[in-house]
Formats: structure tokens, C-alpha cells, sequence
């Protein structure tokens, strides 16, 4: 590295401008208060213990097409698909003219410790299906899921063919065990039944998990670029909304992230056809519906690999996929993915009409 | 009998009992004298002064625990400190690789945040190529077992704690989520009108045929 007088007081000054954009940033910081999440408008239809189902208000004149209703991952607030208006997927998708319902988990707590895949999948999701079914009066509609939302829809459209008219799986793992999948490594040699034998999985272990993936950049880097954004009240805000979203992470209940980690991750149940789910022997060749399957490329939470086998073993013939150049969470809220990718949704199912 | 109680095995055996409670008074005095500062181990530890032998007497459950808290401690602070080193040694490694970049790279970072980004970028690197590796994925399982372990036995303490002050125990409420679940279900059950089981038509039994003897 060159030492040059010139390169090194460019550097001093470089680090004085940092430091003062560091306090417009704090001033910013501290006059701003809270953030506005999923701010689109929407109503509870159906409620259920912890679970939600919301349908949202529609934007646009109606496209005429089976009611879409979302999956969202239990690991995470399922906000981040309406986070701000200007990044908002499921705005993009009511603009589209589609008709969004969305489940939303909620925080599991210590009541919930006893219940299983099969509570969640066959209990809460189905009953959750079968409302919107009633509400419309239809025999099938589209479901949506989002990472681990995406394998629990995977497993429901296996156990319910007839129900499901379209299945759309966004970033969704469906083989545990390719080799770039470093957070499928790490859970090989957990013990996970004494993991859940006190109770729940904290949220905040889950998040120290993820930081641990790509610890320089989620825990320095990020907020050292925080000091480059200079005040920037709209940037900021941005940022606040995000980092409000990556750690409001509801605790997981026991039973059902026990059986998750060791069926899925531990034992590749699903791509091997060993799964039973509600007593059923669960086959991924009976997902006939028209499946659309949409990663991220620079998914360092759900690699590619983990994805792409999924057209190989279900029993849909008509299968596409839909790589993005996007990161597991980019591909939301990035700049161009924020429009590309609900639009390829909606006219994926226009298509399909 | 069949031994002298005061033969020599016997005389001997009792120096050696004698000497651990005189080891012991030696730690008590020790730590009392100079906290934090001896290197000998923490006083009440039955699996340093006595390793292997089995709990005994009224409080026999709460030393077991000890034991089991003890131990796991210990294995928990020696994978930590192998976690610590393995981090530090990603961290050189990841340092020499910044070496070798800025020694390769015709023109230097003009800013600190340039020379950051860099560093960033080498470090993750190092780091990626280090935890997609057997050792770490299983050293990093052994801390989190080893966690889950302290976590059990620190509940199976308050589990005694709260029966002493009368609190309902994780047990017993447990039990109660587990009585409430049955019923919801059994609610459920009894509220969902009945799948209609349609029965194929019974196939019309071929006549049997007399066997004449």
C-alpha cells in the first residue's frame, strides 16, 4: 500500500468527512422516531389462536384471477413483503389487479411448544385455505409461500392437489443438503431434541445464527456504510425499516422447529419422499399444479442449489423458475427486483388464466 | 470382621480421606484470602474433590445438578476457548490475505472506507472458507449442545426453586397446554361435521360351491 503524503492526507480528510457525515446521521437518527411498516391497507378475516389471515384491500380493478393467498416463512414478520409503499410486493401484485390474502403467523410463546408441522401445515394452513376457498366460493386458489413458507406450501400442495389451482415458491429450499448451504452444514451435528427440551427456539438465537453466516458484513460493515448516507432522512428511514424488520424475530416453537431442522435440514426428507405429515405419506410428484419457482442468486440463506431441484421432483408438468440476480432479501426490496419480480408473478398467472 | 480397623490399609485409606478435607480447608482458605487471584479450583466442586463419587445424603439431587452444572461449565469454557483461538486464527489469515491484495493491486485505496470495504471483503472470505469447513460446523454444534444442556439443568433448579415457593412449575403447566390442546381439538372435532365415507358396493358373493363327498 502506498504511503504517499498526498494519499495519506487525502485519507485524513476522507476520515473527517466520515466523521461528520457520522453526526448528520445521529442527528437524523434521533429526530426521526419510529417507522411505519406494512402500511398497505388490510382487514383480519380469519383468526386462529396466534395465526392471522388478512386480506388486503384491492388497488386496481380486478385481474379475475384465483385469490392468491401468501405463506410467509415462521421465522420472520412477514412485513417485509409490504414494507413501505415504494417497496411493497404485495402493493405491486394488488395494483396487478390480484386478490392478496396473507397468513401471518404471529409469535408463537410458550402455549405453542407442543405443536408440530403438523398443526401448522395441516392445522393452521389448511384451515386458512379452506377459509378463502368458502369466503369465494372456488374449489382451488394460489398459494404463495416465501421460504420456509415456500416448503410448508410445497408439503400442503403435496398433501392437497386439488386445492391448490397455482403454486408459487419464492426462495424456498427444497433440497437441505447441497454443498454451498453453509447454515444447512452447521445444523447437521446439532442436537436439536436438546435444543427444544427447555422450550422454544429464541429468536434472537436464530439471528445471532444469521449474523454468523456473513458476520462482517451484517454486523460492522452495514453500519459503517450507515455513517456514509450523511442525514439522508429518506435512506435513513430505509435503513431504520429493514433493521427493524431482520430482528423482530418471533421465538420458535419447539416441536414444530425440532421437526423442521431434523426432517428437513437433518435427514432431507422431502426431496427423498420420507415424509409423513398428518398421518399421510407426503409425495412431492403429487404437486400437479403449475408451479412458478423464483430464487436469488446471491442467496447466502437459501443458495440457489438448494432451490433448483425442485422442478425434478414434483409431478407438475407445467414448471418454470425464475432466477433473480437479487440476495435472499434484494430480491423484496432491491432497486429493479422491487417491480420485476411481482410483475413476473402476475403475468406468470395471467398466463395461467 | 474380617480387617483390622486399625490395620495399615485401613490407617491409610483414612490419611488419604483425612488429606482431601484438609485439601479442602486449604481451598477454603485460599479463596477466602485471595478471590479470583488462585488458580486452584472453585471450593464446592465434588467432581474435583472427589471425581466420580456419587451423591449422597438429603441434598443429593441438587448436588448431582452442581455436578452436571460443573462439568458442563467446564467443557463449555474449553470448546469456547477453541472457538476464540480458531477465530483468531481467521482473523491473521484473513489479515495476510489484505497483505497480498494491497501488494497486488496497482493502486491503494484513496479512503479509509475504500481500505474497509477491502479488509471486508478478505475477511468474509476467510471466514466463509473456514465455517463451510467440518471442524468449525462441528465445534460450533458442540457449543450450542453444550449450551442447550446448561439450559436444562438450570431449568431442573428452578423447577426446585419454584415447588419450594409453591409457583406452578414448567411441568405442571405443561401439563395444563397439554389438557387445553386435547380439548381444543376434541372441540374441533366435534364441531366439523362428519366426512361422509362413501363405501364401494359390496361385490356380490360368488355362490360356493358344494363340494359332494
Amino acid at each position: 500500500m502506498s504511503t504517499a503524503p498526498d494519499t495519506l492526507e487525502d485519507m485524513l480528510q476522507s476520515a473527517a468527512a466520515m466523521q461528520e457525515s457520522g453526526r448528520a446521521v445521529l442527528r437524523t437518527l434521533l429526530r426521526m422516531g419510529d417507522v411505519a411498516v406494512g402500511t398497505s391497507e388490510k382487514h383480519c378475516v380469519y383468526s386462529e389462536d396466534k395465526v392471522r389471515l388478512y386480506r388486503y384491500s384491492a388497488l386496481a380493478r380486478t385481474a379475475n384471477l384465483k385469490p392468491v393467498l401468501i405463506c410467509y416463512a415462521m421465522i420472520n414478520r412477514p412485513y417485509l413483503l409490504d414494507l413501505q409503499p415504494d417497496r411493497s410486493f404485495v402493493r405491486e401484485l394488488l395494483l396487478a389487479g390480484l386478490d392478496v390474502y396473507l397468513l401471518d403467523w404471529g409469535y408463537p410463546d410458550g402455549a405453542d411448544r407442543f405443536l408440530g408441522l403438523d398443526a401448522y401445515i395441516d392445522g393452521y394452513l389448511r384451515r386458512c385455505v379452506e377459509f378463502v376457498l368458502k369466503e369465494q366460493a372456488i374449489d382451488s386458489l394460489t398459494l404463495l409461500g416465501v421460504c420456509q413458507g415456500g416448503t410448508m406450501s410445497l408439503c400442503y400442495a403435496a398433501l392437497e392437489p386439488k386445492q391448490i389451482a397455482r403454486l408459487i415458491t419464492m426462495v424456498t429450499p427444497v433440497d437441505f443438503k447441497t454443498p454451498e448451504n453453509l447454515l444447512s452444514k452447521w445444523a447437521q451435528h446439532i442436537d436439536v431434541g436438546l435444543l427444544t427440551q427447555s422450550g422454544n427456539v429464541a429468536g434472537d438465537f436464530l439471528n445471532l445464527v444469521y449474523l454468523s453466516l456473513m458476520p462482517f458484513r451484517l454486523t460492522q460493515q452495514k453500519y459503517v456504510n450507515l455513517l456514509q448516507l450523511q442525514g439522508d432522512r429518506v435512506q435513513l428511514e430505509n435503513f431504520m425499516r429493514m433493521e427493524k424488520w431482520i430482528f423482530d424475530s418471533p421465538d420458535q416453537p419447539a416441536a414444530a422447529f425440532r421437526e423442521f431442522i431434523q426432517w428437513f435440514f437433518q435427514e432431507n426428507r422431502l426431496i427423498r419422499n420420507e415424509l409423513t405429515l398428518a398421518g399421510r405419506p407426503l409425495r412431492l410428484e403429487n404437486v400437479i399444479a403449475p408451479v412458478l419457482n423464483i430464487f436469488a442468486s446471491k442467496d447466502h440463506l437459501v443458495p440457489p442449489s438448494a432451490s433448483i431441484p425442485l422442478g425434478a421432483h414434483i409431478g407438475a408438468k407445467d414448471y418454470q423458475s425464475l432466477e433473480v440476480d437479487a440476495g435472499h432479501i434484494g430480491l423484496y426490496v432491491g432497486g429493479r427486483t422491487r417491480k420485476s419480480v411481482p410483475a413476473a408473478v402476475s403475468a406468470w398467472l395471467k398466463a395461467r388464466r | 470382621m474380617s480387617a483390622n480397623p486399625f490395620s495399615a490399609g485401613f490407617l491409610k485409606a483414612w490419611v488419604a480421606q483425612a488429606g482431601a478435607f484438609q485439601d479442602m480447608f486449604a481451598r477454603l482458605l485460599n479463596q477466602s484470602t485471595a478471590a479470583g487471584t488462585s488458580s486452584t479450583p472453585p471450593l464446592f466442586d465434588p467432581a474435583q474433590m472427589f471425581p466420580g463419587a456419587p451423591a449422597l445424603g438429603m441434598s443429593r439431587e441438587y448436588q448431582e445438578i452442581a455436578a452436571r452444572l460443573l462439568d458442563l461449565s467446564r467443557q463449555f469454557q474449553q470448546r469456547y476457548a477453541e472457538f476464540a483461538q480458531q477465530n483468531a486464527t481467521i482473523m491473521q489469515d484473513a489479515f495476510q490475505v489484505l497483505k497480498k491484495r494491497l501488494a497486488e493491486t496497482p493502486l491503494a485505496p484513496k479512503t479509509p472506507a475504500d481500505l474497509y470495504d477491502v479488509w471486508i471483503d478478505c475477511a468474509e472470505g476467510t471466514y466463509n472458507q473456514a465455517a463451510h469447513s467440518e471442524g468449525f460446523a462441528r465445534l460450533l454444534a458442540e457449543l450450542c449442545n453444550i449450551s442447550s444442556a446448561l439450559k436444562i439443568e438450570r431449568g431442573k433448579l428452578t423447577e426446585q426453586f419454584a415447588r419450594h415457593l409453591d409457583l406452578p412449575s414448567r411441568a405442571e403447566v405443561d401439563t395444563l397446554h397439554r389438557q387445553v390442546r386435547a380439548l381444543n381439538e376434541a372441540m374441533r372435532a366435534a364441531a366439523s361435521p362428519p366426512t361422509k365415507v362413501s363405501k364401494a358396493p359390496r361385490k356380490p358373493r360368488k355362490p360356493r360351491k358344494r363340494v359332494k363327498k
